[in-house]
């Protein structure tokens, strides 16, 4: 199991990291979305032991990754750029990881090479972006890891490719009981396949948990009025946001939607309804209570 | 194209090293190439004359094996060090670091591994060339450059600088944050040091009693080792001694420069155990070596602007001048704003770097300071006579030697310069004759201490005319006559009143009773002839292959040495020039 407990981390005075605490099973996709420079990159690097955190501990099954090759081995990190060593070509990558991580699956790297087909002898450094991409991620993959890290994992690929990874990560947890935490700030990339969302902003956690679970704390209520009820009466429930148009009002609340709903009867309005929020609406709702909202960075 | 299943062989640390290695396979085919064609290619293509094939080499050809050892020397350092920041490179950029730094590898594994790839792939060729050098000595001794220890001696101690030059330029490399700041660091702080310790040997020159050129060399190879490494492999290939490339006389540097590379890889280690990865793309990843480097740049910044308003000559201004002192601290400020600018890529730390130029003005007053006070006893320091297993006074362009047991003479010399004030600024010289004496003592532990003084010959001219004329100088003279190579000498003999100089061809023995005679006639004499004021001739002997060798014979007589410059009138000219 990986861990974080109080995980922080600060440059330069400011906390990119701040008491992060999860934990994450084996076997599932986590996908890990945030704002820009919400610490997304920085929580990977701390788990995959390139930064040593400066507060609090993180690692796999209470052992941080930090300069501990035996726990790093289990890791493999994917970061927003892929990087390869000098000069080198993807057969000659191929080798080397082959020497320097203890699962590294020969098998597994040529069935990624039919399905993503390169060119294993060309330099690396004369692939496109996304061919860069699809040569790490085979890297990555055939190193079998425990932990598989990736840092905005689709950025640069088509729409094929997209699709085409989706399926390998998810066939991977499955046939190897991978875990793969995926770092992305397009949510609507990483909803469909991950298990578990949790959503970082200025370095804090602040939603986690399954995809439905999340889902499932924020409720949209629409209601119209005969008599519009003082805003303050709403107060009662756990608010997130409200709009009054005319004799409507659009509520957003955290809860249990039958409760919100009882309550909002309990008004008498003409009419009523629960209206289900996407993943990604739940956390922009998350986001604006934060004020972090497209209202607020105009001002 | 797929890859052979196969059972991983893991090594992480090998492996890395063996893919920089076989990716720096071209740089290192050039090197070699480059210096075969050096060595031995240039230097057998100069042995194809004929003079140098006829001579007997039984001891090799040591000044073509100082070029070849000079030559690796200096290339090998510079490529370790180049290899190294191209090896280190992924330090300074998020994306390669995050690769290198997630790799199942500890930090110290990481470290030796890159930087054993950058050794090796400077080994190689160092090793050919140093082989070919060996293959030439076994097969065509005839083009020997030296014997198979010298060769091998001068092997090591190219491999061992070139460890400790890595470690050293590791330090800057895993301070830094970008390959610019890294740049500037390492080349700064040691043009830096150079710069300082120029300063401290000016300031030391100008206000320290006893002072001398050697003193600059000590303090050179204390404040930079790569200054240490360098001057100490020069002695070792030309040693006073003599005896070139040997580990037995001369090798004992070797053991600090080893000492050395542990500490800096030691060093080197623990601080890249502590950086912090994300400091890749800043300017330093460790703070204080931008601080030092920026009071460094602080304290040559200041020097050489203050250099601008104490003119030499009729000046009155001096370092503690007011405006010897205020164009300092203005040059100081001005460096260390402008070093600071450069490196945080603006003026963000403006106040930081006027303390940092503060900091300059304090470290050189201080220094000034000390140098004033005596530096630490160095100007009244005179060795015990236990201690000394060799004593030297140079005088008159004459070295005269003693022994443990008659060096007592030259602390009785040193203690009247030291108690009589006798060393008198050489800008100030008055109407006294004055004379330049250089005081060296080998002491017993292996080191050794010199001394340079312009003394007032008036003050210490009992001590002075003591070794003079004393036995010590003339047993050398006359070893010196016995060692020359000829039986026949020559004698230049020049006269100052019309500049006109004669050449005689004496036998040795001819030129030891013109000795016998000027030895004689110098306590009649007596203590003018120290001040070389009433000079009216000077003799010169040599034998022809010891003319740029220095002169046994070497002295200045006045009109009293009657006898002398009569003996002299029986010699037969062979030339004679005005």
């Amino acid at each position: 199991m990986l861990t974080a407990q109080n995980l922080t981390k600060i440059f330069d005075g400011v906390k990119a990291l701040d008491s992060v605490c999860f934990e994450i099973d084996d076997g599932c996709v986590y996908g890990l979305v945030g704002s820009n420079g919400s610490g997304k990159s920085t929580l990977l690097r701390c788990i995959s032991g390139v930064y040593s955190p400066d507060g609090g501990k993180v690692g796999i099954d209470g052992i941080s990754s930090f300069n501990n090759p035996g726990i790093k081995t289990q890791i493999a990190f994917l970061g927003d750029t892929p990087y390869f060593l000098p000069q080198s070509s993807l057969k000659e990558m191929a080798a080397f990881y082959r020497k320097t991580y203890k699962n590294f699956d020969t098998d597994v790297y040529n069935h990624l090479l039919s399905v993503f087909p390169l060119e294993v002898n060309k330099r690396l450094s004369t692939f496109s972006k996304g061919m860069r991409r699809q040569a790490a991620l085979i890297l990555m993959l055939s190193c079998k890891p425990r932990y598989l890290l990736l840092d905005e994992a689709f950025d640069g690929l088509d729409v094929v490719m997209r699709k085409t990874l989706s399926n390998i990560i998810i066939d991977s947890t499955e046939k190897y009981g991978m875990t793969v935490i995926i770092a992305s700030h397009n949510l609507r990339e990483i909803e469909d396949m991950c298990d578990h969302i949790s959503l970082l902003h200025k370095g804090k956690l602040i939603a986690d948990g399954g995809i439905e679970e999340v889902r499932g704390k924020i409720h949209k209520v629409q209601a119209v009025f005969e008599k519009m009820p003082e805003t303050d009466v709403f107060n009662e429930l756990d608010l997130m946001k409200i709009e009054r148009q005319g004799s409507v009002v659009s509520l957003v609340a955290r809860g249990d939607k039958d409760d919100i709903m009882r309550f909002v009867e309990s008004l008498s309005p003409k009419f009523c309804e629960c209206i289900d929020v996407s993943l990604e609406e739940a956390f922009i709702y998350e986001l604006e209570v934060l004020g972090y909202d497209v209202k607020s960075i105009e001002e | 194209m797929t890859l052979k299943a196969s059972k991983n062989k893991l090594n992480p640390a090998v492996g890395l090293l063996g893919f920089t290695i076989s990716k720096n396979i071209g740089i290192i085919i050039l090197m070699v190439i480059g210096i075969l064609i050096f060595c031995p290619g240039l230097l057998l293509a100069t042995f194809q004359n004929v003079t140098f094939k006829q001579q007997n080499f039984d001891a090799g050809r040591p000044e073509y094996l100082n070029m070849v050892f000079g030559f690796c020397g200096v290339l090998s350092a510079i490529i370790i060090t180049i290899a190294n920041y191209i090896n280190f490179s992924y330090l300074y950029k998020k994306s390669s670091s995050d690769v290198f730094h997630a790799l199942p590898l500890t930090r110290t594994k990481l470290l030796i591994s890159r930087a054993a790839a950058s050794f090796i792939s400077v080994l190689i060729p160092l090793t050919i060339g140093y082989l070919s050098l060996y293959m030439l000595t076994a097969f065509y001794p005839s083009y020997a450059l030296g014997t198979f220890s010298q060769i091998a001696s001068a092997y090591l101690v190219n491999v061992i600088s070139v460890i400790m030059v890595s470690a050293y330029s590791l330090i800057f490399i895993v301070c830094a944050g970008s390959a610019f700041d890294l740049v500037l660091s390492y080349v700064g702080f040691n043009v830096a040091v150079l710069v300082i310790g120029s300063i401290i040997s000016s300031v030391s020159d100008k206000y320290l009693s006893g002072y001398s050129t050697e003193n600059t060399n000590a303090i050179m190879k204390t404040l930079s080792p790569l200054v240490f490494c360098g001057m100490s492999a020069e002695d070792f290939a030309f040693p006073e001694s003599g005896a070139g490339y040997s580990l037995s006389q001369n090798g004992g540097f070797l053991l600090k420069v080893s000492a050395f590379a542990v500490i800096f890889l030691i060093a080197s280690i623990i601080l890249y155990n502590y950086r912090k990865s994300e400091r890749g793309g800043q300017a330093y990843a460790y703070k204080f070596i931008y601080i030092i480097c920026s009071v460094l740049a602080g304290i040559c910044g200041g020097y050489l602007l203050s250099r601008i308003f104490i003119l030499p000559g009729p000046s009155k201004n001096s370092d503690l001048s007011i405006v010897g002192i205020i164009s300092f601290i203005a040059g100081a400020l001005i460096t260390t704003v402008v070093y600071g600018a450069v490196t945080d890529r603006g003026f963000k730390k403006f106040r930081k770097s006027l303390i940092y130029g503060a900091a300059s003005v304090v470290l050189y007053f201080a220094v000034i300071a000390v140098v004033f006070s005596g530096a630490f006893g160095f100007s009244s320091r005179v060795p015990e006579i236990k201690n000394i297993e060799k004593a030297i006074l140079s005088f008159n362009s004459e070295n005269i030697e003693l022994s443990s047991q008659s060096s007592e003479k030259l602390t009785a010399l040193h203690k009247a310069i030291i108690d009589r004030e006798a060393d008198d600024d050489v800008y100030d010289t008055v109407d006294t004759p004055h004379t330049y004496l250089n005081l060296t003592y080998e002491l017993k532990d292996g080191s050794k201490m010199s001394r340079e003084y312009f003394v007032d010959i008036k003050k210490i001219d009992d001590e002075l005319f003591a070794l003079y004329s004393g036995k010590e100088r003339f047993a050398q003279i006359y070893s010196d006559i016995d060692n020359m190579g000829s039986r026949m000498v020559y004698l230049d003999v020049e006269k100052y009143e019309n500049y006109e100089t004669t050449t005689y061809a004496i036998s040795k023995d001819q030129l030891k009773a013109l000795v016998d005679t000027y030895k004689n006639e110098l306590p009649r004499v007596g203590k003018k002839v120290l001040s070389n004021e009433e000079n009216i001739v000077r003799l010169q002997a040599y034998s022809h292959d010891q003319y740029y060798e220095g002169a046994p014979f070497y002295v200045e007589l006045t009109d009293d040495f009657t006898d002398t410059i009569a003996l002299m009138e029986n010699f037969v000219a062979v030339e004679s020039e005005g």
